[in-house]
């Protein structure tokens, strides 16, 4: 099964490897990243610090097989970009029947994003992106580590538009 | 041209200073470029293309403060590429983009969930044995292999630029920090002993059944996700008040 | 003057804590016996740094999370805790750690909130920087990063002798007025010293670390048992 999806511009850091595999006992991450799965550095990168016992794949978006990740005995680890990417795979095949919770954990300031949590900077198309996911039956959360409180859509929608 | 090795001491050094103005929109990104800037001096006399150079190090960029270390090396091991006209302008960044997940993972992993930790419970139960001279001893080794691991880090990323990873990997660090945790639980359970054992010594054998219970206690509320703190305010509590009560019931008798 | 040290000390430990050097100089292993032996009483630090350092074991800035701030809540309670200890007469016994650790504990869940304003503080740093760098002058857009020390520094510097000052007014207060607070509180300290050592295995997150933790602590005292008896 899909224990998590997250969105994590960062993709493998220290919050994912330390923080989530260990909390939902995953033993496999998959990154669907086109753009990591073009470069030889990042996908040797992806492995250095994979603890033992955990593999990882870096994997274009539309390479992913979502079904079998589903159907997987061992809990998997999805890590998406950014929203726009989670809304793509949703089209490819991950589905909030695959997966239930659409983690947010890191997506970093530009032009144009507002702080939502000292993590997480959206824009206004993003906020959009995350409703209709939200629509389609996931339940979307901003948790940049397992002990932090969960921060539900609701209340994202309410603090984007405090910070306007 | 070279970056010369005094230059490269001197980034080394700025490198200490990597989280000095961590923000919340570049993070790390204001000390990489501060790092960076005496070899990115040497290496564009055009006062334009350093400008250059340092806009494109305000990028936002977060790692690990030790194994950033091998970023800003390889990061230097670009830029001399650059400025010889050898790649483009944008292969330091992307160079710096795709590994510093990766590395701080690596670190986060390594450094702050394992040798760190694990020096922290060897020098709270060398003090607890040996006093001072154990917590003095503890700290210099960490610091002597801590300092030299990121001196080499930082001489392999600009030695071999992408070829870091490599080495990195060679040192297998992850499976070092799965003993490193084994090794720190061991740890615990030797203070909790001892400070069981000290108890019992110094109050009565029941004080250190009570430190037990109180170990006991802590393993499961921490497990089943308690707050640290609330936690130990309950535990100061209800230890106090057995202490208490046994002195009414002796006082009683 | 003695708040003077309690300042400084606070002060250097937050800036190595995060912006400098990271050498474990701010961890409260290292942290209490430095604010003792800074205030004359090095056994009182060391009796305070070990149970610290394993209560806060797990507080570990992790990418942009932030842990509660281990380092401003130890150098108070040891500040506090030598001062009160002093003010009695009889150095930081284990009842006055205890209320020291009592009073001054929160402070760590505060330096947390203070640590994120000061991120938020610091983006007019980096801000700053890009518009130096765009007048043409790097050298002082790059020295922004330096002035980023100033605030821990300062706020750490503020906080740490304030709370000490509490402890060193409360705990003296509650131990002349309630002696007979000292044994039951003794009784504390051993209990806390006990979940400290848990929190410590805890934060190891180890799959077998629960299973070691138990095994050698068992194993602890059974030697313990066996060279010295009970007593």
């Amino acid at each position: 099964m899909i224990a998590l999806a997250r969105i994590d511009e960062r993709l493998v850091h220290g919050q994912v490897l330390v923080g989530w595999v260990p909390h939902l006992g995953a033993r496999r991450v998959v990154v669907a990243d086109d753009e990591a799965a073009r470069s030889p550095l990042a996908r040797a990168a992806m492995s250095l610090a994979l603890p033992p016992g955990v593999e990882a794949s870096v994997d274009p978006l539309n390479a992913v097989d979502w079904e079998a990740l589903g159907r997987s005995s061992d809990p998997v680890l999805v890590v998406l970009r950014d929203v726009a990417e989670a809304e793509r795979a949703l089209s490819a095949g991950l589905t909030p029947g695959r997966v239930a919770v659409l983690n947010v954990g890191n997506v970093h300031y530009a032009l144009g994003r507002r702080q939502v949590t000292p993590s997480v900077f959206l824009s206004g198309a993003e906020v959009e992106g995350l409703r209709r996911l939200a629509a389609a039956g996931f339940r979307v959360e901003i948790r940049a580590v397992p002990l932090d409180v969960p921060i539900d859509l609701a209340e994202i929608e309410r603090r984007w538009n405090a910070a306007g | 041209m070279n970056v010369p090795p005094v230059t490269l001491r001197r980034v080394f050094w700025r490198c200490l200073f990597l989280q000095a103005a961590w923000n919340r929109r570049g993070m790390q990104n204001l000390g990489f470029a501060y790092a960076i800037d005496p070899a990115l001096r040497r290496l564009y006399a055009d006062p334009g293309k350093r400008r250059e150079a340092l806009r494109r190090h305000l990028a936002t960029f977060n790692c690990h403060p030790y194994t950033a270390a091998a970023i800003v090396g390889g990061a230097i091991h670009h830029e001399e590429r650059v400025a010889a006209g050898q790649e483009p302008p944008g292969a330091p960044l992307a160079f710096k983009q795709v590994l510093q997940g990766p590395l701080a993972a690596v670190g986060d992993g390594f450094f702050w969930s394992g040798l760190r930790p694990f020096f922290g419970a060897l020098a709270a139960v060398g003090t607890l044995a040996l006093g001072w001279p154990a917590l003095v001893a503890a700290l210099l080794v960490y610091n002597a292999f801590h300092l030299w691991l990121r001196w080499t880090l930082f001489r392999a990323g600009y030695r071999s630029g992408d070829e870091v990873v490599v080495r990195l990997a060679a040192l297998s660090l992850p499976a070092w920090a799965s003993r490193l945790r084994d090794g720190g639980a061991v740890l615990c359970g030797v203070a909790a002993g001892a400070g069981a054992l000290s108890a019992a010594g110094r109050i009565s054998p029941w004080a250190g059944v009570l430190a037990i219970g109180a170990a006991v206690a802590g393993i499961v509320a921490l497990g089943l996700r308690a707050r640290l703190l609330p936690t130990a305010y309950a535990v100061m509590a209800v230890g106090s008040a057995v202490g208490a009560a046994t002195q009414v019931f002796r006082g009683g008798r | 003057m003695d708040y003077l040290f309690v300042a400084v000390v606070a002060g250097l430990a937050a800036v190595e804590r995060k912006g400098f050097l990271q050498a474990m100089l701010s961890r409260p292993v290292a942290l209490a016996p430095i604010v003792g032996f800074a205030l004359g009483d090095l056994p009182g630090g060391l009796l305070l740094g070990p149970p610290l350092e394993l209560l806060w074991l797990g507080a570990v800035n992790m990418g942009a999370s932030l842990p509660p701030n281990e380092a401003l809540g130890t150098a108070a309670i040891a500040g506090g805790a030598v001062l009160a200890g002093r003010a009695l007469g009889t150095g930081v016994t284990p009842a006055v750690a205890v209320l020291a650790v009592a009073a001054a504990g929160m402070l760590a869940t505060l330096g947390r909130t203070t640590d994120r304003a000061i991120e938020e503080w610091n983006v007019r740093l980096a801000a700053r920087a890009e518009f130096l760098l765009e007048r043409g002058l790097p050298a002082a857009a790059m020295r922004e990063n330096l002035y980023g020390l100033a605030a821990p520094f300062a706020v750490s510097a503020l906080l740490a002798p304030a709370a000490a000052a509490l402890v060193a007014l409360v705990v003296p207060a509650v131990l002349r007025g309630f002696p007979a607070l000292n044994a039951p509180l003794g009784w504390g300290w051993a209990a806390l010293g006990g979940l400290a050592a848990a929190a410590g295995a805890r934060a190891f997150r180890s799959a077998r670390g629960i299973g070691l933790f138990a095994g050698s602590a068992a194993v602890t005292l059974a030697v313990g048992w066996l060279l010295g008896g009970t007593r």
